[in-house]
């Protein structure tokens, strides 16, 4: 395997919350993909033994004391990442949906002058798709970024996402707490900051449940829809 | 107003007054937090030592009844002091995420230093 980090410092931020079963398949991908690249599971509190898995494992883990939801996770890691001076920062969530083998493809997007580089489902609709009512979603937020941002983003609720230092310094000043991806993209758009889709393959999480039921979606909708029309006219940082 | 209800809102509004800036200097409540409530009696202390202010304000809603439109007032300041509660739990959030998310850094620190050259070993 050859060194595809080259240089520069690679972090993985896997936001895990009770993803115990999930867990050693992705870092067993990871170190089969990219031998240089640090895994660093951000632990949501969780209730099954995730510590325990990373510890036989035997891969970073930082424990978060009160449970903060992914946004809360993924930017403690970013804050991890600037702290220890790391050049790139990739979110891969802990359930399995996301494939490591595209890691290097999103880093040699990165070297190639994008700040964020997203993996979307839906450039060349392979794998699995989500569901119709969760497309619709997409779809919708999809369009309205396009208004917003005047640019289209075919998979803006992806959380495969590969961060260069300017916008790992960007989020750790901010970073949305609940449902971040959308909203995150406008405030990328907003600082001024190059964000590039590729296309990915995803699967359907692996072991347990997703975390979105029916009331959530609603409060899903209505909290994304709002705060991606908030952050448009945000004051800017 | 009736005079029975005008001495109570008077009565009232001085003890919880007095009771309040005690708190205040025995430092069991942050000041900043006390404001809401010290506007809201002073403003109920006025309204009870000129009743004529509650009949125009009746008069200008077009309320019948005064009492209807003091209970509107006090509706009125207790979505005030609702709202600077939300707002104030909002910061305080905030800055619980913050504390967070420097333990779980900090505790990370702690284990590596801890146990050098195995950087995945967990505490206790």
């Amino acid at each position: 395997m050859t060194d595809i980090t080259g240089k520069s410092k690679v972090l993985l931020i896997i936001p895990a919350y009770n993803e115990a079963v999930n867990l050693p398949p992705l870092i067993d991908a990871i170190a089969g993909v990219c031998k240089s690249c640090v895994p660093l599971v951000i632990n949501d509190r969780s209730t099954d033994d995730t510590v325990e898995v990373c510890r036989k494992l035997g891969c970073k883990i930082i424990n978060l004391p009160v449970n903060l939801g992914i946004g809360g996770a993924v930017q403690t890691g970013l804050k991890y990442a600037q702290a220890k001076g790391y050049d790139f920062a990739i979110q891969v969530d802990g359930d399995g949906q996301h494939d490591p083998v595209y890691i290097p493809q999103m880093l040699e997007v990165l070297r190639d002058g994008a700040n964020v580089c997203i993996g979307s489902r839906f450039l060349e609709f392979e794998g699995f798709q989500s569901t119709g009512i969760r497309r619709a979603g997409i779809k919708f937020y999809s369009g309205l970024l396009k208004i917003l941002t005047g640019r289209r983003f075919t998979d803006p609720t992806s959380g495969f996402r590969a961060f260069d230092r300017k916008a790992i310094e960007h989020f750790c000043e901010d970073y949305p707490r609940d449902y971040p991806e959308p909203e995150a993209i406008v405030m990328l758009h907003r600082a001024g900051l190059e964000v590039v889709e590729i296309p990915v393959i995803m699967k359907s999480r692996g072991h347990g449940r997703s975390s979105i039921n029916f009331t959530r979606s609603v409060y899903y909708f209505t909290k994304v829809t709002i705060s991606i029309l908030i952050s448009r006219i945000a004051r800017r940082r | 107003m009736e005079r029975v209800l005008q001495v109570i809102l008077l009565i009232g509004t001085t003890l919880f007054s007095v009771y309040i800036i005690n708190m205040v200097r025995t430092k069991r409540i942050e000041l900043k937090y006390t404001l809401v409530w010290l506007l809201t009696c002073l403003a109920f202390f006025v309204l009870a030592l000129f009743p004529k202010l509650i009949d125009s304000i009746a008069a200008l809603l077009s309320v019948k009844d005064s009492v209807n439109a003091l209970f509107l007032v006090i509706i009125f300041f207790m979505l005030m002091i609702l709202f600077s509660l939300t707002a104030s739990a909002s910061i305080q959030s905030n800055s619980i995420k913050e504390l967070v998310q420097e333990i779980g850094i900090l505790r990370n620190r702690i284990d590596e230093l801890e146990a050098p050259g195995d950087p995945g070993k967990k505490e206790d």
